[in-house]
């Protein structure tokens, strides 16, 4: 065997050197004509006669060479590269032809593979970690409820009992915090500097000035050295369970997570080291000051891993130990009742971690979950114990934990883009399809200009079937050049894509194009190359030799038929195929047409919901908290001059804080008890609640309907109070002036806290949180942050100004001198929220419209190429129409009227069409239902006007034809 | 060109050629020289066919070539045996020898 494989590579590399090797056999040829030459002087010959015999008897040399050659090479290999010449000698002869066909094929590739790269990445993509299959999520599940979120004590104990487990690990989602790097620029001297930050007490180290000579920026500006920073705490085991290893120093180890506050360690992201340290080696053993704790950097975590939650990259790691300590995670993300100013990891009633395990060898998620739902149980029946209400007990004590494959990591944007995605999928693909039968049509218009040229070379011998591979070869060119164009589209497009829906993920998802995706557009190519060039290749090889040779005989032909169709639609046997693809493109248009239209209305009804709040000059600040130790009455201070100085700045109108703010992502709920108001069994009372400022419905604009706003009495000690949304009213206070719910009581939690709080007034409902922007209102109540001073993280400003943005620095400047800890984490406006919260459904509209006229274009496109092409060929039967007395409207109307019957065809299959694919997207549709007859009586409006301009321009041109040229035309 | 005739010469010359090369490396021109005195005549070959037939023994690894200078100082393409080369010879030669001998006994037994 081995001989002749070496053989078949000699061979293949013998394609590569051909002209060399060609040189050689002239050589050889050449010495062996000489050296017989010379013997037959030898013999006696004349000079001639020897030349002449020599050739005699080495037989026709070009023979012997073409022979040579083809037993050189792979026959098949140089046909191929033959016909590549052919094809690339056609492209080249033909440029506008090309790059049509080109760009289409190019588009419709290229946004196939970048959306490809993105369901590839947020939907098929292991997690690099070992053996990803066997990891399983953890999630609660109460008779009402799923909920991912375990208490610390929960998950300590999973993590003790759970045998059919190899281990059990937490996790929160990322959070803000705030970082200082160590600085490592030199070794000298900055040793020091990083020993002194770390002996200094915490609140010093917090300034965020690195003292001495790694002083670096403006003192003006105290946080510039310090940064706002995302960080993921995760338990001990979480590096080793996952079997990823540090790429420098250690991962952590249970070790860091036995004590709390005992280990102060920190794991950064491959990420954060090369942005902010060089991947300087010498970083692991450094001080990273975390919230102004110092930890120590113990490793690095590797290049590809950013934890389990695939589309957030966080830049440091912590224990679950230094939680208290960073006070990190400590704000509003977490479920039920706890304190959230004590740590959270000793907290029963607090759900903050979410819970991963890796299965055990040769056990089933099944067992698992039967095991763990044992040792969840052995912790909520402790729970329990603290509960007064009978149902809650029952709840906690039925818990279960249900498992779902982890090995794909957890994603939200998976979790809110999979049925978006696939979607866009679909409608990449008919995008595709659509360039593909333009394609398809224009190959075969141009086959049919080159009948002659396929009958000669029939006539003269070439088999079908190499025709037939010729043509092949050509388009499967056409789409391979066209997929790697496509590639470079796609290079872009998917970061393009990620990044109109979610700027964070950009960096954490490896959008590369990598080799699934190149394998993909190789693929898609490969398909479209032979699908739109198989038609065209039979179809114009399928001739009758002699006809196809006299020229114009075609044109004769069609007008002998045209004699006998009254109508005046000539050829309608030419070119069936070129028809049904034209009727195909704009039904498939349409379909794509009436889609968009969809989502455009869709968002334009949640553009225009009732968000109950003023949506003009409102500018929203993030406020982090996490290095300001204020407290109680301290804490109101801040918030009284923060207001205050706010207020002084021009063109601020007021100003207020709030928990929550509008459309923040946050949200704290919890039950509530309302005497009188018996809940149906089954009933969950859940209540947003939102400790405010005064003067908090004033500066958003949300409308008080009844009672009062909140005012200086309502201070601690004072009666508590609260003010509730008309849904609150409305759902548990019932309805009528009579019944109004002003002076009434309510209470957040059991029975025992029912009359805790007392209604002072109702507001407008307000579409605040960002989670149920879509759907109903939650009940709301409103708390005076006097009577139970927290830190309130959503800092709103109503503006006098045209752009609120304008105000940003003023205000940031006005906030460092109030407090120099308390860090802005963003500013935007209230309808930069609004836009972040439609995110998806702007992505989703802008991209379907994009895709809709896009295939519009291509539509057109192919139309008028297919009719230019008919009238071309008809110009003699045109002319011969002119010259009998047709009027020039009556040409214009006879080639319209085709275009008409190909539209008419193509928008009856699209309408059945698109009415049967709308109900896949009538969930993603908000306000309207899938079968809007608006959206299809304009999609269709759209297209028919199109496509009759399409028709127009060569209906026109056929008008123009001067009777005498045409009738002499060939 | 007519196909059997290639057939027939494709064994019989492939034998000689490796044959030929048994003694030592030879270029193309001393191959046909020689093929043309050992078979005294009776084998007339057209000398062209030769070269496509040594590219195919090329390929199938039985003989490689290099480019040598002969004794008048001239370039040229020198074949010689591989290994394997060898050891197709001597397969070759055992099959002819077997094929002849079963002919001559047909021939003899028709007799």
């Amino acid at each position: 065997m081995k001989p002749l494989l070496g053989g078949a590579l000699r061979r293949f590399a013998s394609l590569f050197r051909k002209s060399r090797l060609d040189a050689e056999l002239d050589d050889e040829v050449r010495f062996h004509l000489e050296m017989e030459t010379r013997a037959n002087l030898e013999r006696g010959m004349g000079p001639e006669e020897a030349r002449r015999a020599a050739r005699r008897s080495f037989g026709g040399v070009e023979q012997v060479k073409e022979v040579y050659r083809a037993r050189r090479g792979l026959p098949w290999a140089d046909s191929l590269l033959q016909d590549l010449r052919y094809a690339l000698r056609t492209m080249r002869r033909s440029p506008v032809f090309t790059a049509v066909v080109l760009l289409s094929l190019a588009f419709g590739i290229g946004t196939n593979s970048a959306i490809f790269g993105l369901v590839d990445a947020l939907l098929l993509q292991l997690l690099p970690v070992h053996e990803a299959d066997r990891l399983v999520l953890l999630e609660k599940a109460d008779r009402n409820e799923k909920t991912p979120l375990f208490s610390w004590t929960e998950l300590a104990r999973l993590q003790a009992g759970c045998t059919a487990c190899s281990g059990v690990l937490g996790y929160t989602a990322p959070f803000d915090l705030v970082l200082r790097p160590p600085t490592l620029r030199n070794t000298s001297g900055e040793q020091q500097g990083d020993q002194l930050q770390q002996d200094q007490p915490r609140r010093a180290g917090r300034a965020g000035r690195p003292g001495g000579p790694d002083q670096q920026g403006p003192p003006a500006a105290p946080s510039l050295a310090e940064e706002t920073a995302a960080g993921q705490i995760v338990s001990g085991n979480f590096f080793t369970l996952l079997g990823v290893r540090a790429a420098a120093g250690r991962a952590f180890t249970a070790a860091d997570d036995a004590v709390p506050n005992g280990q102060p360690v920190a794991v950064i992201s491959y990420g954060y080291w090369q942005r902010h340290l060089a991947l300087d080696p010498a970083a692991v053993g450094r001080t990273l000051v975390v919230n102004g704790v110092p930890l120590t950097i113990v490793g690095v975590a590797p290049r590809a891993f950013s934890g389990v939650i695939v589309d957030q990259a966080p830049d440091v790691f912590l224990p679950i130990s230094m939680q208290a300590a960073t006070r990190g995670y400590a704000d509003v993300r977490t479920q039920g009742e706890g304190n959230h100013e004590l740590p959270l990891w000793n907290q029963l009633n607090v759900q903050w971690l979410n819970v991963m395990a890796r299965l055990a060898p040769a056990t089933s998620a099944r067992q698992a979950a039967a095991e763990l739902t044992v040792l969840l149980r052995q912790v909520t029946a402790q729970e329990a114990l603290t509960q007064n209400d009978a149902q809650t007990r029952l709840d906690l004590l039925s818990e279960t934990v249900v498992l779902s494959p982890g090995g794909h990591g957890v994603s939200d944007l998976r979790r809110r883009f999979t049925r978006p995605l696939l979607i866009l999928m679909v409608v990449a693909l008919l995008v595709l399809l659509i360039a593909c039968t333009n394609v398809a049509s224009l190959l075969l218009a141009r086959a049919d200009g080159r009948r002659r040229e396929m009958a000669v070379r029939l006539g003269i011998g070439a088999g079908r079937g190499r025709l037939i591979r010729q043509l092949l070869t050509e388009s499967l060119l056409l789409s391979f050049l066209g997929g790697a164009l496509g590639l470079l589209f796609a290079h872009w497009g998917s970061a393009l894509l990620l990044g109109l829906v979610s700027r964070s993920a950009l960096r954490a998802l490896d959008l590369s194009v990598d080799l699934r995706r190149v394998a993909f557009a190789a693929a898609v190519a490969l398909v479209t190359g032979v699908a739109f060039g198989l038609a065209p290749a039979l179809q114009s090889t399928r001739l009758d030799l002699s006809s196809a040779l006299k020229k114009g005989a075609s044109a004769l032909a069609g007008g002998t038929q045209s004699g006998k169709a009254a109508t005046g639609v000539l050829g309608r046997a030419r070119l069936p195929l070129g028809r049904l693809l034209i009727a195909v493109q704009i039904g498939l248009t349409l379909v794509l047409l009436v889609g968009a239209g969809l989502f455009v209305r869709s968002l334009r009804n949640l553009m225009g919901i009732e968000t109950g709040y003023e949506r003009q000059a409102l500018l929203l600040l993030d406020l982090n908290w996490q290095v300001v130790d204020a407290k109680g009455e301290l804490l109101l201070d801040i918030y009284r001059r923060l207001v205050g100085r706010a207020q002084a700045l021009p063109g601020v109108r007021s100003a207020s804080l709030s928990l929550l703010g509008l459309l923040s992502g946050n949200a704290r709920t919890s039950n509530f008890t309302v005497p009188g108001y018996a809940a149906r069994p089954g009933e969950r009372m859940d209540v947003l609640q939102c400790p405010v400022t005064p003067g908090y419905f004033a500066t958003v604009g949300i409308a008080l309907v009844g009672g009062r706003d909140f005012g200086p009495q309502d201070r601690a000690g004072a009666p508590a109070v609260a003010i509730i949304n008309e849904t609150m009213a409305r759902r548990y206070f019932g309805q009528g002036r009579e019944r109004s719910p002003v002076g009434r009581r309510f209470g957040l939690g059991g029975m025992r806290h029912a009359n805790d709080l007392q209604v002072v007034g109702v507001v407008r409902d307000a579409k605040s949180d960002s989670n149920t922007f879509r759907e109903m209102t939650q009940p709301t109540a409103y708390l005076p942050v006097a009577q139970k001073p927290e830190q309130l993280y959503d800092f709103e400003v109503r503006t006098a100004l045209a752009n609120p943005l304008a105000i940003g620095g003023p205000l940031r400047q006005a906030i460092a001198e109030v407090e120099p800890l308390l860090a802005v984490s963003s500013v935007a406006t209230i309808g930069e929220q609004v836009d972040r919260v439609l995110a998806r459904e702007r992505a989703v509209a802008r991209l379907t419209g994009f895709f809709g006229l896009l295939a519009l274009l291509l539509a057109a496109i192919g139309l008028y190429g297919v009719m230019s092409y008919n009238v071309a060929r008809r110009t003699n039967e045109i002319g011969l129409r002119m010259a009998l007395g047709a009027a020039r409207g009556q040409v214009v109307a006879m080639v319209l009227q085709e275009t008409a019957r190909l539209t008419v065809a193509g928008v009856a299959a699209g309408l059945l069409a698109a009415l049967a694919a709308v109900r896949l997207v009538s969930s993603q549709l908000f306000g309207m239902t899938a079968y809007d007859p608006a959206t299809l009586v304009t999609a269709t409006a759209v297209l028919v006007t199109v496509a009759l301009l399409a028709g127009l321009l060569p209906a026109l041109r056929a008008a123009d034809t001067d009777p005498m040229a045409a009738l002499r035309y060939e | 060109m007519s196909q059997d005739k290639e057939d027939l010469l494709q064994g019989t010359l492939d034998l000689l050629v490796l044959q030929a090369l048994s003694l030592g490396a030879m270029h193309g021109y001393g191959l046909a020289q020689r093929i043309r005195q050992v078979s005294q005549e009776v084998l007339q070959v057209n000398q062209g066919s030769l070269y496509p037939a040594l590219l195919r023994l090329e390929h199938q690894g039985w003989i490689a070539a290099d480019w040598r200078t002969t004794e008048n100082n001239r370039r040229a393409k020198y074949y010689s045996l591989t290994r394997t080369g060898r050891r197709q010879l001597a397969h070759e030669t055992e099959r002819w020898t077997r094929f002849s001998a079963a002919i001559g006994r047909l021939l003899a037994a028709a007799q």
